[in-house]
Parts: structure tokens; sequence; C-alpha cells
């Protein structure tokens, strides 16, 4: 919807379409001035902080599943490791590897949902994927198909595809049996070969030139591409262990939103996500992935929001590759968890969801209770970012009519992949009665 | 194949999660089914019901017109929205692709079941907060009632029929 008043033009664009979730956008426009941009995008997890408390430290990693449909497996994944930090657990290699696993699986079916459903109509002009599935339906089923590994993976080592239920603090409840995830090798592969050729049809796409100038941030491991651990870096010297996130992460309440929106302390807005990641650890990319990303034209730093579809393309291919070496690999461990003994203690987490480092704290009772937890989004982070950018984006673009700068905007958007608020998944009826 | 009954919903938003006890209810039946929970994302949706011969979604639903714990009832194949009423999702659900998109998107790929039943229970809370308000509460075991009967006659269908075995 547009108003105009004199020199004053104001969009407003209620529900954005294809971002995960509900979402508005307020851009005002003054005399030719962007003024204002507001997104209102994010519910942060208050509830559920409010709703772990008191609960059992077991708990955790079920509830927050719920946080997110989308990215289940990151909330259970920050909460056990969070979990296990403030008990003093550490768990030994084959379990860990098994968790890379079924975090994997979450990627491949975020990132190639993002990718085919949700980012590349914008990109070949079709206002939705079923106009793409009608005219490109190879192309969509290619995606569909890689999406479906993800689940596969998710479902075998989670125990189900939608909010596993086989995770648990000190590991799973079963360990998935070889036989079950040899199955897997063939379809990984196809997915793998699907996800190069992805990398090469979206690096095709054109790109608007366009370079945020935040501060990325990601979690940097020594010997991998980060998923469940390392430490916190940014491409301006950040350089801690993720029990001092707070010390350098603020929040605030903004009044347009119910959202907090994260900035780093004395330093402002960074960006978490695709773009982060790849640009501070390309070094440890695998080389199929590196490569594909070098055919693709893509340097070793990437801070064109547009181009994040080429990145989430490198790190399917990436994911992919990683599931292939693990399930080649693949044993049954000893036993399926480590023991775990509720006591007192705070412990931290950051891992990487297919949107960014997810953070969570917890304080643990001596009765092995839930005293207070903390859980700071990816979302939440890049808000600051986002509107920043938009409100280049759009002071470049005040020649467009409101109709087509909308468009664009929702299209710049998406680019983010934000996570807006996954809470509710009712139908919206509108009954006409023939 | 056999028939499938998906739910969904978030049981942290009150009636939201009316589709998810409605399915735990359908399971406890023992029936010759698949039951499953979804988000609504259409590619999930539609890798679920396609090739079946009868797919069931349950789901909480918000036309403001309506009691709660109404119950709207839909049936789409894969070129005709049967019942005469039209579904929209008007971006409201979770991910904005929604239930409408699903069908659109499952009739492109000509991945529909031949018969998609859906079912919605009209909500009155959505807050955060566990447990289903009295209303919708009640809609749950008549649902579950409505869900066997279409199993049943799809199942006598299917028998009389003699179709094909799984595709």
């Amino acid at each position: 919807m547009t108003h105009s008043h004199r020199g004053i033009r104001t969009l407003d664009v209620r529900a954005l379409t294809r971002v995960e979730g509900e979402g508005a956008m307020h851009v005002n426009v003054v005399d030719g001035q962007v003024t204002d941009v507001r997104l209102e995008i994010y519910e942060p997890p208050r509830f559920f902080e409010a709703l772990l408390r008191g609960r059992n430290f077991t708990e955790p990693p079920d509830i927050t599943a719920r946080i997110c449909g989308i990215c289940p497996v990151a909330y259970q994944m920050s909460a056990c490791h969070a979990i296990e930090q403030a008990l003093g657990v550490t768990l030994p290699a084959d379990l860990r590897d098994l968790r890379r696993l079924l975090y994997c699986g979450e990627w491949i079916e975020s990132h190639a949902l993002h990718i085919y459903l949700l980012h590349a109509p914008d990109f070949l002009g079709f206002r939705s994927a079923i106009e793409l599935a009608r005219d490109h339906r190879a192309l969509v089923e290619r995606g569909l198909r890689m999406k479906k590994v993800g689940n596969e993976l998710i479902e075998i080592v989670g125990g189900r595809a939608i909010h596993p239920v086989n995770v648990r603090v000190g590991g799973f409840y079963r360990s998935p049996s070889q036989s079950a995830l040899a199955a897997l090798v063939e379809p990984l592969r196809r997915a793998r070969q699907d996800a190069l050729d992805t990398v090469a049809w979206v690096g095709g796409f054109e790109f608007p030139d366009f370079n945020g100038d935040w501060e990325l941030v990601s979690l940097r491991h020594p010997h991998e591409y980060p998923l469940n651990e390392g430490r916190l870096v940014s491409d301006r010297g950040l350089d801690i262990d993720v029990a001092n996130f707070l010390d350098h992460v603020a929040e605030e309440h903004v009044p347009h939103s119910n959202a907090l929106q994260a900035h780093l302390l004395e330093r402002g807005e960074y960006l978490v996500g695709p773009l982060a990641r790849y640009s501070l650890n390309y070094d440890k990319l695998p080389e199929i992935a590196r490569q594909a990303a070098v055919s693709a034209g893509l340097g070793p730093v990437c801070r064109n929001p547009f181009q994040s579809i080429i990145v989430r393309a490198v790190e399917l291919v990436f994911a992919l590759d990683e599931a292939l070496r693990i399930v080649e690999s693949y044993a049954p461990p000893r036993a399926p968890s480590v023991s775990v003994i509720g006591r007192a203690g705070r412990g931290h987490s950051c891992t990487e969801a297919p949107r960014g480092t997810l953070y969570h704290r917890y304080d643990i009772g001596a009765d092995g209770s839930v005293l207070d937890a903390v859980i700071i989004p990816p979302t939440s982070q890049n808000q600051h970012a986002i509107e920043h950018d938009m409100r280049e984006f759009v002071s470049q673009r005040l020649h467009l009519d409101d109709g087509e700068l909308t468009r664009q905007c929702e299209q710049a958007i998406r680019n983010y992949d934000p996570c807006i608020s996954c809470a509710t998944h009712f139908l919206d009826l509108t009954i006409v009665r023939a | 194949m056999r028939p499938i009954v998906i739910g969904i919903g978030n049981p942290y938003r009150h009636d939201d999660g009316v589709g998810l006890a409605i399915i735990e209810a359908v399971a406890e039946l023992g029936l010759a089914i698949d039951v499953v929970e979804e988000l609504g994302e259409p590619a999930a949706l539609v890798e679920r019901w396609q090739d079946r011969e009868l797919a069931i979604l349950v789901d909480a639903a918000e036309s403001g017109s309506q009691p709660p714990g109404t119950v709207h009832h839909f049936e789409v194949t894969a070129t005709s929205d049967a019942s005469g009423l039209q579904l929209t999702t008007a971006g409201r659900s979770s991910h904005a692709l929604g239930v409408q998109d699903a069908i659109e998107f499952g009739r492109a790929l000509d991945r529909m079941p031949t018969r998609l039943v859906i079912l919605g229970v009209e909500v009155a809370d959505m807050s955060s907060g566990t447990g289903l308000t009295q209303a919708v509460r009640s809609a749950v075991a008549p649902v579950v009632e409505l869900i066997a009967e279409q199993i049943a006659q799809a199942t006598t269908q299917l028998a009389t029929t003699q179709p094909p075995p799984d595709r």
C-alpha cells in the first residue's frame, strides 16, 4: 500500500511474501530523502525463555525446536551444546560427527528451499515458485530432489523430519543403523552434483551492484567450515570465545517492532549468515565447493546480498559433500549418548543456523532445573543491517514508481532470508460462496 | 499408497496446536494410514501427499466469520476445488507460501493426491501459551471421527474398485 501527500511518500508493505514468516516494511520518503526505514519482522523468543524456567535441563532441546519450523535442528544444537557446557560434558568424536550430519541435513533442506522456491523466482522474473514450476519444471524438481535428501538425513538421524525427537543433551536416543545411512550415499552423490549445477545456474543470474558495509560475523573453527562450534570472529578484528558473546553484543528494544535488535557494542551493525560465514571461512571450504565458487565468479569475500543466492548454493555443495564424508565413514557409535547429570552451572553456545549465528545461554540450578535462558536468533542480529541496507537501496531507486519499488524492496529483503515469525501455522480463510 | 493424515500447527500458540492434537488422537486409532506433522511449507506438503488416493490435512483456521470450534471442510482434487469454496491463505500462513500455494505447486508439478480433504478448525486464541480453548478442544473428537469416517469410506471404495497396487 502506498500513500502520497505533497513531498511525502510512504511505502507500506504489509505482508512480505516469500520470506519465512510474516513481516512488514515501512519506508518514509520526505522531499526525495529517505527519512525512515522500519522492518517489523521478528518476534523474539521471549515466551520460550520464560517457558524454559523451572524445566529440567533435558527439556530445552525439544521445546526450543518449536521456535522455528525451518531450523529446529539449529535450536536443538545450540541448546544441547550450551547445556552440556554448563554441566561439564564433552561429546566423543563419533557423536560429534553425527550431530554435524544432522545439521548438514537442515542446511541442505533450508538452502534448497530458499534458493529454488523463495529466491530464484526474483532473478528470473517469475512472481512465484509456482510460476517457475510451470515453466521450468525440471529445474524445480532438481531443487526438490536436494531438499528431499536433506529431509531424509534429518528423518534418519533426527528420528523424524519435522521437529526431530531423537536429539538429547549428551547425544542421541538411538544411533542410526549403518544400512539406513548407506542407502543415502547415492542420493547424496546425485544431490552434490545437483548442487554444483545449482551454483553454475545461479552464478549466471544478473546481480545489482550493491555492497553492504556491515561488519561480518561468524563462527570460525581451526579445522572445518563452522556448524556446531568455533570462536566468534569478524572481518574487523572481533575474535572471542562464545562465552563472552553478551559482553560484545547488546540487544535493544525498538518501538516499531516486538523485536529486540542486536548490535556490537561500540562497533555497530553487523551481519551473520551465509555471506559472513563464507567470507570468514573461505579457506575452510572443501576444494569442490571452493572450485564451484571460483567458477561462478565469486571471490573469497562476498558483500553483495543479492549474490547470497550463489553463496547458499556453494554452502549446499559443502553441506552435501560433508554429509557424504560422514555417511561414507560411518560406523555406529559405541553408545548413542554420554551420561549427563544435572548440577549447577552456566553454559553458552553459538552454532551456525542456515540464517546465521544462533546464541543460547542457560543457567542450571543444583537440582538440574533451568534457572534462566537467553536465546538470540540470527534474524534479530541482522535486523539493523537489513534496515541500513534498505535505506541505501531505496535512496538509489526513488525514481521508480511505487509498485516497482515495492517489488524490488521485497526482493532485496529476501536476500537475507529473514526468519520472521515462525510461530503460527494457521490458515487465514476467505470464503467465497460460489 | 495408503491414506495420509497431515497435521499442521504449533502447540505453543494455544489453538494453533489443534491440528497436532487431532493427529495425535488419529494416530491412536491404529488405522492403516500414515500420520505426520508438517509446517505448511509447500514442497514438503507436496512430497507427503503425492501418489496418494486420499490425503487429509488438518490445521487451525481463521475466517473471522465463524464461531471458534467451527470445522471448515474443503475438498480439492488435481483440477478443481470441488466444494465450491475458495480457500486463500492471504499471506498469513507462517510461510508466506501457504496451503493454497502448496495446492497450486502440486498441480504445476502433477503431484496432487486423487482427493485432498482440508479440515480447518476455527480458532479463538493464537497467543503464546499451551493448551486449547474450550470451544476448540470440543472440536477435536468430532474431527477425529470425521477423519476416521473418511478413511473408512476410502478404504471401502478402494476394496470395491480394486485399484492397482501402490505406485
